[in-house]
């Protein structure tokens, strides 16, 4: 099994509702976004760029690839990153040293730091005492490396698991469940059958960077009309 | 299935109970307005209130709604907040920026005689020329103070009072019925 994304960006709207579910589902502190959406070419948000003929206007979330060939997991001296049985790039953030090559070997940009334990971060932008969000309860693989835990501790690197918690249960990521607009498919890439590989199979979808050799798993559906 | 009102509740603001392009109330004739008709802007708002203003503000004041909030709910919501960089922000046509010696990310007050609010520069070439745009719902702590609702007035179109049917046909400000110009105060 090899989990994989398609978003279809001709149906993207660019509401960020992906990015707050994500920030919301996932625990993650101020500052820190697993998710985002741009518009590509624009300083601002829902502001055309300027284009060959005119302008432009689209939106592009990014979050992890889950590459196939990941830099990341190249660099981490310890293993702390690594491919699991599904495809799914993940962090044990009881095997962290928070040494950070993986942010400067990571092409698309996706992976943050945390500087200081949550509760901290949390406090000093404003929260209520004892205000908690987000799947509530750690997670850990197979193998008991614990890839999810809603408050991380200081020093470690986070980024999107496809929402391990959820996908080990059968569910979807939450941003593939909360897309108003239906933009985002998520499946079985090993899966000739899967509602993703049929789509891939009418519409060529393209992959971020693709020139770097990276083999994403998460692939673009190219809007038609900019 | 969606269906039409029906009839008796329609009646109440409109008499045949269905879309209405005549209407003969005495309102409606005296403003010359019983038919669909174009009027020019600030005419009878701005215009008519201080005759002095014109050409001395040259932008219409839009308050939109925000992607980050639902009115003024969640302006203290520190993800929306964070979404939008903590700054609250001035749309403008890149030309009417030029013209007043504006660049993006420029910290701009819009103002006109009765206030002003501030906020950096976000040049959208695809907004039309005349127009700044201001998001509504930010809270006064957001902006020194200040209040965006301040360059407004509570102009009430005339017809609008003709019925009462709350949420549906009611007197009710004229937000975007505003003129104001804007200003670089500083820059970023």
């Amino acid at each position: 099994m090899r989990y994989g994304m398609v978003i279809d960006l001709d149906l993207c709207v660019g509401c960020r509702t992906c990015a707050v579910v994500c920030k919301e589902h996932n625990a993650q502190a101020p500052g820190t976004w697993w998710n985002r959406v741009f518009t590509p070419g624009s300083k601002y948000h829902q502001i055309p760029a300027e284009a060959e003929g005119g302008f432009s206007m689209y939106y592009l979330p990014v979050s992890c690839m889950h590459c196939e060939n990941a830099p990341c997991e190249k660099v981490c001296p310890v293993g702390a990153t690594y491919t699991d049985e599904r495809g799914r790039v993940l962090i044990d953030y009881e095997r962290c040293i928070g040494c950070r090559y993986c942010l400067s070997a990571c092409p698309y940009g996706v992976r943050q730091f945390n500087w200081e334990d949550p509760k901290g971060a949390k406090a000093r932008a404003g929260y209520q005492e004892g205000y908690s969000y987000g799947y509530p309860f750690p997670h850990r693989d197979k193998e008991g490396r614990l890839v999810y835990t809603p408050d991380r501790p200081k020093g470690v690197v986070e980024k999107c698991t496809f929402c391990v918690q959820y996908t080990d249960k059968g569910e979807e990521p939450i941003c593939v469940q909360s897309c108003p607009a239906g933009a985002r498919l998520f499946g079985d890439l090993d899966d000739p059958n899967s509602r993703i590989n049929q789509v891939l199979r009418k519409e060529k979808g393209e992959r971020l960077l693709e020139e770097l050799g990276t083999k994403p798993k998460v692939f673009y559906l190219p809007p038609k009309r900019k | 299935m969606s269906r039409p009102a029906p009839l008796e509740a329609a009646a109440k603001f409109i008499k045949s109970g269905r879309i209405e392009f005549y209407r003969e109330e005495e309102t409606f004739r005296r403003s010359g307005e019983s038919l669909p008709t174009h009027k020019r802007p600030f005419a009878e708002s701005e215009y008519a209130l201080n005759p002095s203003v014109r050409g001395k503000y040259r932008l219409a004041y839009i308050t939109r709604n925000s992607l980050y909030r639902i009115h003024s709910n969640h302006s203290n919501n520190l993800w929306m907040n964070e979404l939008e960089d903590y700054r609250p922000k001035v749309f403008l046509n890149p030309t009417d920026a030029a013209e007043r010696g504006i660049k993006d990310g420029d910290l701009v007050e819009l103002y006109n005689d009765r206030g002003r609010v501030r906020g950096q520069a976000v040049l959208d070439p695809g907004q039309g020329p005349g127009i700044a745009i201001f998001e509504q719902g930010w809270w006064s702590r957001y902006l020194e103070g200040d209040s965006y609702n301040a360059l407004t007035y509570p102009f009430i179109k005339p017809t609008n009072e003709v019925y009462f049917v709350p949420g549906i046909w009611a007197p009710n400000t004229a937000w975007n019925e505003a003129l104001c110009d804007a200003r670089k105060v500083g820059e970023r």
